[in-house]
């Protein structure tokens, strides 16, 4: 009876133990995901690695990282083993399988990116198909970008920039994409048009110093001044490459409250920081906006 | 690599997280945790690292590219964003600790 009893708590701590395990298989800490990625990424081995890679896609279909290891898996298919038709035949999988359209986004900015390495023309005629189908503002930016090269077609950069911003339903990024397009046609001189845009972005850094810089050169030196400040506020770099301390002086020789005017403007009230937790490099979870009752600096940063 | 230039002004800012009372915190948004590893080992970096694996960054914060900085009061509410690399981050984000 007491042997009975020995084996039945056994098989009790067994399949307790076993329970453990498949909560944990079943949902992976952030930072194991992470790992499991960089260590599918790290494989030497090309075929080794194209196999981890899918793995990942497969254990995480709907990991916001999942992007990553497109990429990874397309390079490894395409640079590595010089396999351009799998690559391409990964790629057209991937995409008849993805519909979220910030992953879609993220897969052809990937080709598009593969086309462009190697020939312009074709990447813009590939980057027109898409301006009907797709949906990520991040694609129509970030073609935006490559198309703002001075061999590519500035109509098309511009044409992707407002596809960005009509497509974005978030005000920073909104903002930014309409900038970018205003700083394409500044680029190309194209002023009253550019100005047209830019008004429609104040307050962001890009379009404030670029809308500064055309009214100085209206001769509307005030008007370009508090631009310019304006921009230095959000973008404290700027007041160095704009000049901004020498313009200042030469409107106002007399007067030394610079930094009292970009602070002013510098701090102001975004409302509450979201909700929404970080893992560190030991895999803590950190909710930002349930630490109150302290001030915090975060740091946005890229490590290449 | 701008934001890992900033890293000596970082580190000075995050030794003075008591007087100035805050947390200092940086934020990997790329999701290239070996790459990230790799430059804490280097630059024997102090501060804690977050990981951004839920794409908050991009699609709560708005990050337009890197550095982009945020400054959050007592109440948890975002009083500054600050845009690019900067010469004197470190004393930037100061003045606007002592202000807010």
């Amino acid at each position: 009876m007491a042997r009975m009893a020995l084996k039945l708590s056994a098989a009790v701590v067994v399949l307790a133990l076993l329970g453990a395990g498949c909560a944990r298989r079943g949902a992976p800490s952030a930072l194991y995901v992470l790992e499991e990625l960089e260590a599918a990424s790290a494989v030497k081995d090309p075929a080794g690695k194209v196999e981890r890679l899918a793995i990942f896609i497969g254990n995480h279909p709907d990991h916001p990282y999942r992007f990553i290891a497109y990429n990874r898996l397309f390079e490894a298919l395409s640079t590595e083993m010089k396999d351009e038709a799998k690559a391409a035949e990964f790629l057209a999988a991937s995409l008849a399988k993805e519909t979220d359209p910030s992953s879609r986004g993220e897969l052809l900015l990937v080709k598009f990116g593969h086309i462009m390495e190697k020939d312009k023309a074709a990447a813009a005629a590939f980057a027109d198909t898409l301006f009907r189908t797709e949906r990520s503002p991040r694609l129509f930016l970030y073609m935006g970008y490559d198309f703002m090269d001075p061999k590519a077609d500035p109509d098309l950069a511009v044409r992707c920039f407002l596809k960005s911003a009509d497509l974005s339903a978030l005000p920073y990024a909104k903002a930014h994409a309409i900038a970018m397009a205003g700083a394409v046609l500044v680029e190309h001189g194209k002023l009253d048009e550019a100005k047209r845009y830019l008004v429609l972005a104040p307050g962001d850094p890009d379009a404030d110093g670029l809308m500064a810089q055309i009214l100085w050169g209206e001769g509307k030196r005030e008007e370009a001044l508090d631009l310019y400040i304006r921009c230095a506020a959000r973008m404290p770099g700027a007041r160095e490459y704009k000049h901004l301390d020498s313009l200042y002086a030469l409107v106002h020789p007399a007067v030394k409250d610079l930094d009292d005017r970009i602070m002013a403007l510098r701090i102001g009230d975004e409302g509450p920081m979201p909700e929404g937790a970080f893992v560190d490099l030991e895999g803590k979870e950190y909710d930002l906006s349930k630490l109150g009752g302290t001030k915090i600096v975060l740091y946005a940063l890229s490590p290449t | 690599m701008p934001c890992v230039a900033e890293f000596p002004q970082l580190e000075s800012l995050k030794q003075r997280e008591k007087a100035l009372d805050f947390r200092f915190f940086g934020l990997e948004v790329r999701g290239l945790l070996g790459t990230m590893r790799e430059v804490v080992k280097e630059k024997k970096t102090t501060f804690t690292i977050l990981l951004d694996d839920r794409r908050l960054a991009r699609d709560v914060l708005q990050i337009p590219g890197t550095p982009t900085i945020f400054i959050i009061d007592e109440e948890g509410r975002i009083r500054a964003r600050l845009i690019g690399a900067a010469k004197d981050i470190d004393k930037i984000i100061a003045d606007v600790l002592v202000k807010i």
